[in-house]
């Protein structure tokens, strides 16, 4: 594997996380639409 | 940040920034329940940025001369693989969300009520597509090259002053330095600012809509923000998997034919076109008459502007009626059809295939109206 690629495994890793992260927080704000008692 | 600008004096601009920004995106509202079509818009803006970075870096080794453009890029192919895929992948990438962007107003019938946003969406399309083609012809390959030959002698065709409008595109009766110059200077210097421009203009278009008073709303910010920011992570992802993994995109991103240098005495025996504008190409290739094959191809292009004027039922696809749908379906589909003939090696059963999806694609539009019209008498 070239350095080109092994920095590419890298940084699809960190993106990884990010996209998880992003996934999980985008997550927290629909649970408060799901529920029709509590208007935003 | 804060603390940098604390230190500097400068607190006072970044309350004043930050505070308008939240206060706009906390009280800017949105629907409650947008499709997941609705993010592409942000994914579109993180692309733009992502090929104006990647561009300006490329510009700093890019040489706009017919001796030294091809080398230039190939020497940027080593030295800068990065830049070099991140641009040419980006722009692949936006093209795609660029039609499920379309695909989507089409789809939710967006083009009726916002008429405004949508027509500069179409001009926005257009600059898009001169942008992809020039940033081709920069490269200044076997194949650009070839590409350029056909596209800048296409007006040619044209009875009266279609000579004098080739040369004047060319700068020259022949394709050379003049052209090549144009080229660069319309890539890197009148089209990004163009298209800038037209996209302040969209958004604004767009804040500016009111929305129905049945709708129910909530604030953009965090609802639809997140939702964006997902999005436009998962992009990243794609992007980043695409420039370290696959920077040729199995020659749909970048052409392997392409990367020889330009030969004017000998015609490729095969033209690979950009995969977003394929249709067109096919458009060219198929049509007999030089004239109307470019007549063809511009209407293609114009078809969308005219879209809502000749649709008259503004319900969204699912809800029209049936034949309206099946017609509409039947556009998109030749579309496609036609793309990806033009892509592959030209026979005579793929230009009678294109013929025929060009045909169908004239009956679809022509129908549309009578469709609408008559679902709503």
């Amino acid at each position: 594997m070239s350095p080109y690629h092994k920095l590419g495994v890298l940084v699809l890793l960190v993106l990884g996380v990010f996209v998880w992260l992003c996934y999980l927080l985008y997550m927290h704000y629909q649970k408060d639409l799901q529920d029709p008692d509590t208007p935003p | 940040m804060r603390g940098i600008l604390a230190r500097l004096g400068l607190l006072w601009l970044w309350d004043v920034i930050w505070g308008r920004a939240r206060h706009y995106l906390t009280h800017y509202r949105v629907p409650a329940k947008l499709g997941v079509l609705y993010v592409l818009g942000a994914c579109l803006l993180l692309l733009l940025g992502l090929l104006i970075l990647s561009g300006v870096f490329l510009a700093f080794g890019y040489v706009p001369s017919v001796d030294g453009a091809f080398d230039s890029v190939t020497v940027l192919n080593q030295n800068a693989p990065f830049v070099r895929a991140l641009h040419s992948s980006s722009a692949s990438v936006f093209f795609l969300c660029c039609y499920a962007h379309m695909v989507k107003g089409i789809w939710y019938g967006s083009y009726h009520a916002k008429q405004g946003v949508w027509s500069l969406g179409v001009f926005l399309w257009w600059l898009f597509m001169m942008q992809g083609f020039l940033g081709f012809v920069l490269t200044w390959g076997k194949i650009s090259y070839w590409s350029a030959q056909v596209v800048l002698d296409a007006p040619s065709a044209l009875p009266w002053f279609g000579n004098a409008l080739s040369t004047i595109l060319k700068g020259a009766p022949t394709l050379s330095q003049s052209a090549l110059s144009r080229a660069h200077i319309a890539h890197v210097l009148i089209l990004p600012f163009s298209v800038c421009t037209l996209v302040c203009l969209h958004l604004a278009a767009i804040h500016m809509q009111p929305l129905p008073q049945s709708t129910k709303t909530v604030p953009f910010h965090p609802y639809q923000s997140t939702k964006d920011l997902l999005a436009c992570s998962i992009c990243l992802f794609v992007i980043a998997f695409l420039v370290f993994f696959l920077p040729e995109g199995f020659g749909l991103i970048i052409d392997p034919d392409n990367q020889a240098p330009p030969d004017a005495t000998q015609t490729p025996a095969h033209m690979r076109p950009l995969w977003y504008l394929a249709p067109f190409y096919g458009v060219l290739l198929a049509v007999p008459n030089k004239v109307l094959g470019l007549f063809g191809a511009l209407m293609m292009a114009c078809a969308p502007l005219v879209l809502p004027h000749i649709d008259k039922d503004p319900r969204p696809m699912h809800a029209k009626s049936p034949l309206a749908f099946a017609l509409i379906f039947l556009v998109g589909v030749s579309f496609v059809g036609l793309g990806i003939l033009a892509m592959l090696k030209t026979t005579v059963a793929h230009i009678l295939a294109m013929r025929v999806l060009i045909l169908l694609m004239c009956v679809g539009f022509v129908g549309i109206l009578p469709a609408t019209l008559w679902r709503r008498t």
